[in-house]
């Protein structure tokens, strides 16, 4: 799929090239993170060094690049760190949404008939109840744990895809392509791999994309729920946790504490607006008719 | 001998089923007898919605009769079986209507025109393939150089070319064309149809055209069958149908034809009912309530196709008497 056409259609567009570039900076952060922030526990690269044992947050430093949040655990190290773990828990998450949507909405609009009615009001019983309450509720069942959290978000996430398949396989299916491959003597397996599939897959991937980075948003909100990674784990949610007594200040001072927050929000918030500016590109990309 | 194709009393009755109540049941073709001779065009010709495309998707196997005879080559398609079916698609091929829709948007034509071949494992070697699809390009007007393009750089015109070549490729004996020309505009359809028919001299294709525009079929077709309300209402030769339309619904929708020349007459008596009675519906003339030579027989007579020249049927007890009798008159 990668060719001159698309690089093209992302080097010309301003915002896909910002968005991607931002994609590809993080991507780069998070292969290079035992260089760019050297391990201080080899049991555990996601653990968080702490200078000391001092409650209140420090400000940038020479040595503490971001500063420290409380209990002097480094900011730069979570941040960096956070990264790798943030396309940890995407892709990951999204991926496995994806295929179980894609397999329960593919069955259910291959097979139809009483197939399609159980597997469709199942996926509305999900949909039925919010999705961060819910994630909320599982996390909260299987233990706070970033493994967990993970099954919570690919539990709530899976419907929205298993119902864009459905509807696409089903629309796809009726157009006079299909109906074309099938009088030219094509059966169901190729008329379903080489024309309704293709056909019908973008617009999940184009969500799939769009999704990497709500899914960190979602995952940062449990982590500062507490239902997620542990205090002291380099998860850009938990450093916002951990600077939620300090995001007002001190009396007179509301911006005292302002790298607590700035240093992991803003990772998180250029994340996501990376991923959703690639998304469109793909969009856009992904479409036949614009060359 | 056998006939490419021959349908008997088919009828096609569509049921929407529904949860509560008794199903609908729209009946669509009603006692269709039809047969397709070697080598001609057979023209179906009728308004929107008279069964024309369900007739064609029968004749496909894509819906199933509720009864009746379809015979492609003397084997009756409803009953044959997967392999008999497949190899059924290398003689009965088809041309859509929309070559907008009809071509998968993420196949070039070289995946698009191999892609019949790739389905009956023809023609595997490599510059065997390559050369039948240069000859194929060739053979509805468009070049090699245009094998890696996708469907939407091409034109309306064009795209048909592709689905006419996509439809050529099994090198069938039998095309059913499901109305190729009304989505292109007029400069265009006459290119398509002089394409048309030259591959089916070249080739020595028997076809079923589609159409409900007269000068098309008057163009293309050896014999010209009127549609109404699912039934044939007129069988004739074409020339013949032309210059001596038999049945009033016939004579009206010539008549309709618009033209430069001559003023337009008023030609349908009535408006149409859009649900008939079911009961009457079923054997009486379909087409008594517009039609402007309407007796009160034609609610009660039997509707039946009857013979009135060597190879002319209609379906009407009134007009082909009277022009008769008009005649044996003067």
């Amino acid at each position: 799929m990668i060719n001159d056409r698309i690089l093209k259609r992302i080097y010309t567009n301003k915002t896909s090239l910002f968005g991607l570039v931002i994609v590809v900076f993080f991507l780069l952060v998070a292969l290079f993170a035992p260089v760019l922030a050297p391990v201080e526990n080899p049991n555990n690269a996601y653990q968080l060094p702490q200078k000391s044992y001092q409650i209140a947050p420090q400000p940038p430093s020479a040595e503490n690049w971001f500063g420290t949040t409380e209990q002097q655990y480094d900011l730069y190290y979570g941040v960096v760190w956070g990264t790798r773990l943030a396309f940890k828990i995407g892709l990951t998450v999204t991926f496995f949404a994806f295929l179980i949507g894609l397999l329960v909405g593919g069955a259910a609009a291959y097979f139809g008939g009483k197939t399609d009615e159980i597997l469709m009001r199942l996926t509305d019983v999900v949909f039925a109840v919010p999705s961060l309450v819910l994630a909320m509720v599982i996390a909260a069942m299987l233990g706070p744990d970033i493994k967990n959290m993970m099954i919570a978000l690919t539990a709530v996430a899976w419907p929205s895809y298993a119902r864009l398949v459905r509807g696409d396989i089903l629309s796809v299916k009726q157009r006079d392509y299909v109906t074309a491959a099938r009088t030219l003597g094509a059966r169901g397996p190729r008329v379903l791999l080489r024309h309704i599939l293709p056909n019908a897959i973008y617009p999940s991937v184009v969500v799939a994309s769009l999704d990497i980075g709500y899914v960190v948003l979602t995952a940062a909100s449990l982590s500062f729920l507490g239902l997620g990674a542990q205090p002291g784990t380099a998860d850009w949610g938990q450093l916002i946790a951990m600077a939620r007594n300090w995001v007002l200040g001190t009396p007179g001072h509301p911006f005292a504490y302002w790298y607590t927050v700035v240093a992991p929000g803003g990772a998180i918030f250029m994340f996501v607006l990376g991923w959703n500016l690639l998304g469109d590109a793909f969009r856009d990309i992904l479409d036949p008719r614009q060359a | 001998m056998t006939v490419p194709v021959r349908i008997e009393h088919l009828f096609k009755t569509y049921t929407r089923r529904r949860l509560l109540g008794k199903n609908l049941e729209k009946p669509v073709l009603k006692d269709v007898s039809l047969t397709l001779e070697d080598n001609h065009v057979l023209g179906l010709v009728g308004e929107s919605g008279c069964g024309k495309s369900t007739l064609c998707k029968v004749l496909l196997g894509i819906e199933k009769p509720t009864s009746g005879l379809v015979e492609v080559n003397g084997q009756n398609v409803p009953t044959l079986s997967k392999s008999e079916f497949k190899k059924l698609r290398r003689v009965l091929q088809v041309v859509y209507q929309d070559p907008y829709s009809s071509l998968d948007p993420r196949m070039n034509v070289r995946q698009l025109l191999s892609e019949p071949l790739d389905i009956h494992r023809l023609k595997k070697d490599k510059q065997e393939r390559k050369a039948f699809l240069k000859e194929l390009l060739t053979a509805v007007g468009l070049s090699e150089s245009q094998l890696e393009r996708y469907p939407h750089e091409f034109s309306g015109g064009q795209r048909q070319r592709i689905c006419i070549a996509r439809a050529l490729a099994l090198n069938p004996q039998i095309l059913v064309a499901d109305e190729p020309v009304s989505a292109l505009d007029v400069s265009v359809q006459a290119q398509i149809l002089n394409l048309l028919k030259e591959i089916k001299k070249s080739r020595r294709l028997s076809m079923l055209f589609v159409t409900h525009d007269f000068a098309v079929a008057r163009f293309l077709c050896d014999d010209i069958a009127v549609m109404y309300r699912g039934r044939i209402v007129e069988r004739a030769p074409a020339e013949e149908l032309f210059t001596n339309p038999q049945h009033p619904y016939t004579e009206a929708l010539l008549s309709a034809v618009p033209s430069v020349h001559a003023p337009r007459r008023a030609v349908f008596a009535g408006q149409e009912t859009p649900e008939e009675h079911p009961e009457r519906e079923s054997w009486a003339c379909p087409f008594a309530a517009r039609c402007r030579y309407a007796q009160p027989a034609c609610q009660t007579q039997p509707f039946a196709l009857q013979e009135v020249a060597p190879r002319h049927a209609c379906a009407c007890g009134v007009l082909p008497f009277k022009n008769h009798k008009s005649k044996s008159a003067v």
